[in-house]
């Protein structure tokens, strides 16, 4: 059965500014609520569950990447904003802080040599690239962190 | 919330599994081992979403109970849980069951002999 893309003109925008904190994370969830309840009254039915799932998640990782790294223990806590976008037929998150940059983990020659499989930590990165269409982050001249993740979506013909 | 089961203990946490949550799962898990509850179940009907920190916890979990001898199992995994668990591939290691009384069902022949 042929695919359908979302109408070119189809855009929703949600957007959240709260403290880069752990017990804000239910605030990133609330949004991403709102944002699919406007993206499904667009489209006029439920979006495809994988798809949202895929998505949700990769923002809540980044999310919770950068509570746990942009404002390191000890120093003050900074704002995280969020802005959710329905755009063309993409599925757009977009976070920026002011807090110190990011540093992609880099391959530890003295890593324990513990299998992958149970590897307690470090899938945060990975779960987000094989969910999402696109990642990416940039430090900007002004100190800026901005992530931006991208999930093309598919509508099937009702 | 924890109960025995034919032997298996069945843990069930609620709420989502993620920074915040995680931590004190996995010391729920590894106190469990500690005190020679080597079976575990981790029924998860009331966790609507988990990240990699609560799959760090069971995975967490799941150590502690095989280096106990035993293993640790997950039962009722939702959507999300499951669509986390296929990303990462851990779907193969921490195989969901839909029931808790599979998961413990397959516990049978090993808490028995």
């Amino acid at each position: 059965m042929p695919l359908q893309t979302l109408p070119i003109a189809s855009v929703v925008d949600e957007s959240i500014t709260v403290p880069a904190d752990a017990e804000q994370l239910g605030a990133v969830h609330a949004a991403l609520d709102r944002f699919w309840q406007s993206v499904e009254r667009r489209l006029g039915r439920q979006a495809d569950l994988i798809e949202r799932l895929q998505f949700e998640t990769a923002v809540a990782e980044i999310g919770a990447n950068i509570v746990r790294y942009a404002y390191p223990n000890g120093g003050a806590r900074g704002a995280m904003r969020l802005r959710l976008r329905l755009i063309h037929c993409c599925a757009v998150a977009c976070f920026a802080d002011q807090g110190v940059a990011f540093l992609c983990p880099a391959d530890d020659e003295d890593a324990d040599d513990i299998a992958p499989a149970f590897a307690e930590s470090g899938r945060g990165l990975d779960i987000c690239r094989a969910g999402l269409s696109r990642l990416r982050y940039q430090r900007t001249s002004t100190g800026t962190n901005r992530w931006l993740l991208l999930k093309q979506l598919q509508v099937t013909p009702a | 919330m924890v109960a025995l089961q034919h032997g298996a203990t069945v843990i069930r946490p609620s709420g989502r599994l993620d920074l915040l949550s995680a931590p004190d799962l996995k010391q729920q898990l590894v106190d469990a081992v500690a005190a020679g509850q080597r079976y575990l179940v981790v029924d998860l009907a009331e966790v609507p979403f988990i990240d990699s920190s609560g799959l760090g916890a069971l995975v967490g979990g799941l150590k502690a109970a095989r280096l106990a001898g035993g293993d640790l199992r997950i039962a009722r995994a939702s959507a999300q849980a499951r669509v986390v668990l296929e990303l990462t591939t851990l779907n193969r290691v921490l195989r969901p069951y839909d029931e808790v009384d599979d998961a413990v069902a397959d516990f049978t022949d090993r808490i028995s002999g």
